[in-house]
């Protein structure tokens, strides 16, 4: 599901690699997709790619989706290398930011997901190291979080208190002015 | 501490990595986090949290600035240093009473014992973490009119997490008459140190025209402004020398305000209703000459009627553009980027604005009991 579309010879001519996610389904993507991944590209400077790469800390769902964040963003890296020669300084800009909107749009829309899902990217995204992912991810949770109080906090996210009330009472006295 | 339920499980590895991206400039939300379990306390509180937060986010945040202004409320109508808050950050012991703010430099604060009190000497405080520095009054300048405070480390530190780490004093003052001297103190030798000294022309400086604009660093020196004079007097940190910049004819009026912008050393004016921005430029010849660059109209920009009765630019911080003018009796922050005038307090007759950029991170003390904390609140 995840091979380089019809059509498209330059990629098809590109190396392709092969990742396996845990319940060995294979995905097989550029290599310029890939290397979005600095673990993969690791494995793939180390010459251990032949075979496939098995991945047995991520799923195929959420491997799909991944790959699917990894070949976008790929691509608008791509896109924007190859339309610098051909444009001139402005209509280069206006390209750039059209491409900036559209992936602004793409990353809203591929955070539409429940919280499972979204703790599963961000596990993937820190294995796999993905920079980008793993900013995307963490500043959606940040972003539901920092207006929460500690309480609101803990029930999203299942959290025991394990605070003393001394202990829970003298972070209050010595921040006080959090609490204002 | 594995867990079925996949939300314990990021909890657990990723905690880190979601509050590292907790807004800088809204420190209660790192409190609130803090109080959530045992776990997520330490993790705030610890020294590698505190430094990779640095990291993450680089430039500090404008947390408060420090007003001096008379003390009405003081017994003696004395000067109180207040700590005025721009976002959730509250420091303890907001009000000095007695104390004059100087300088705010990498998180700590320089104040000055008024010399009414009976030991003239300095505090360098830090406001987020509560710790405090005694520094002796220097013996050849022990009322100083103006001083800087610098981190001992001066380019080879990157000024992230310095703020508990060794530092310089820099006084200058004149003593009785045409000569200012610069003294400097080492916490690291708990010593002063006397330091060149320059003659003036002309008339004598006095305390109003230093005071009235805080010292500033660009690269190794740090530069005062000596209104009376129309001079910037500019103490080099690797010569040891002293030196006297001009400034141009057109800085008569006695508010200007000295600055780094960009880069280059700079000072605003205010005429009428409008602030001029000057700028130090190297030319070709090597020598540097003065350039207004910047005119802003502060009629559009602060409600009307608050130009009445003149206005002073008190502060500035570079890097975010944020600058701070005082009318007669209210304190106004003016983000120059947005064109955003901001009403942060209302108050008569106060000197001078001190903005106090640093980060917030908890130190609590109910995290020091575990495997890691952070940096308390003892004092060294």
């Amino acid at each position: 599901m995840a091979s380089a579309g019809s059509g498209d010879e330059k990629a098809a001519a590109a190396a392709m690699i092969t990742l396996i996610s845990s319940d060995n389904e294979k995905f097989e993507v550029t290599e310029a997709t890939a290397t979005l991944s600095q673990t993969i590209r690791h494995m793939i400077e180390d010459g251990c790619t032949d075979g496939g790469v098995p991945l047995p800390n991520v799923t195929s769902k959420i491997l799909a989706r991944v790959i699917e964040y990894c070949k976008k963003h790929a691509t608008a890296a791509a896109g924007e290398e190859g339309s610098s020669s051909s444009f001139s300084d402005a209509a280069f800009l206006e390209v750039d930011r059209a491409f900036l909107e559209e992936l602004e749009e793409f990353d809203d829309a591929f955070l539409e997901v429940d919280r499972a899902t979204l703790f599963d990217l961000i596990l993937a995204a820190n294995y796999l190291d993905i920079k980008g992912l793993l900013n995307l991810t963490c500043q959606k949770v940040a972003d539901s979080v920092k207006g929460k109080t500690p309480e609101q906090i803990r029930e999203m996210y299942n959290i025991v208190n394990d605070l003393t009330p001394e202990e829970e009472a003298e972070i209050r006295r010595e921040t006080q002015w959090a609490f204002e | 501490m594995a867990a079925a339920a996949p939300a314990p499980a990021l909890m657990e590895e990723l905690v880190e990595e979601v509050l590292l991206r907790f807004p800088p400039d809204d420190p209660a939300s790192l409190v609130r986090a803090a109080l959530v379990s045992k776990r997520w306390c330490r993790l705030v509180s610890g020294r590698c949290f505190r430094r990779r937060f640095r990291e993450r986010h680089r430039a500090a945040t404008v947390l408060g600035v420090i007003c001096r202004m008379d003390d009405h409320a003081g017994l003696n109508n004395g000067e109180v240093s207040s700590f005025v808050p721009t976002g959730s950050f509250r420091p303890r012991r907001a009000d000095r009473r007695d104390w004059v703010a100087l300088d705010a430099r990498h998180g700590r604060v320089l104040l000055l014992i008024r010399p009414l009190q009976s030991i003239p000497g300095f505090v360098v405080w830090d406001p987020v973490t509560r710790e405090e520095w005694e520094v002796p009054p220097s013996p050849r300048c022990p009322h100083a009119w103006n001083a800087a405070l610098l981190c001992a480390a001066g380019g080879e530190c990157d000024h992230l997490d310095c703020r508990s780490g060794p530092f310089l004093v820099v006084v200058v003052a004149s003593i009785g008459g045409r000569k200012t001297y610069v003294d400097l103190y080492s916490s690291e030798a708990n010593a002063w140190t006397e330091q060149a000294s320059v003659q003036h022309t002309g008339n004598n400086a006095n305390a109003v025209d230093w005071l009235l604009s805080a010292g500033v660093l660009l690269g190794n020196s740090v530069y005062f402004m000596l209104r009376s004079h129309k001079e910037i007097l500019e103490y080099n940190l690797c010569t040891l020398e002293i030196s006297k910049i001009q400034l141009p004819p057109v800085s008569d009026r006695p508010n200007a305000l000295a600055i780094t912008a960009n880069g280059r050393l700079g000072f605003y004016m205010i005429h009428n209703t409008k602030v001029y921005l000057w700028l130090r430029e190297a030319n070709p010849e090597g020598d540097a000459r003065w350039a207004r660059t910047t005119v802003i109209e502060l009629e559009t920009l602060l409600p009307a009627g608050a130009l009445m009765d003149g206005v002073r630019v008190v502060g500035f911080v570079d890097g975010v553009s944020l600058m701070f003018v005082q009318t007669s009796n209210e304190l106004f922050a003016i983000d120059l980027k947005s064109q955003q005038a901001r009403k942060m307090c209302e108050r008569h007759s106060w000197y001078t604005v001190i903005p106090y950029e640093s980060f917030y991170t908890p130190a609590l003390r109910a995290a020091s009991t575990g495997e890691e904390y952070g940096a308390g609140a003892s004092r060294s």
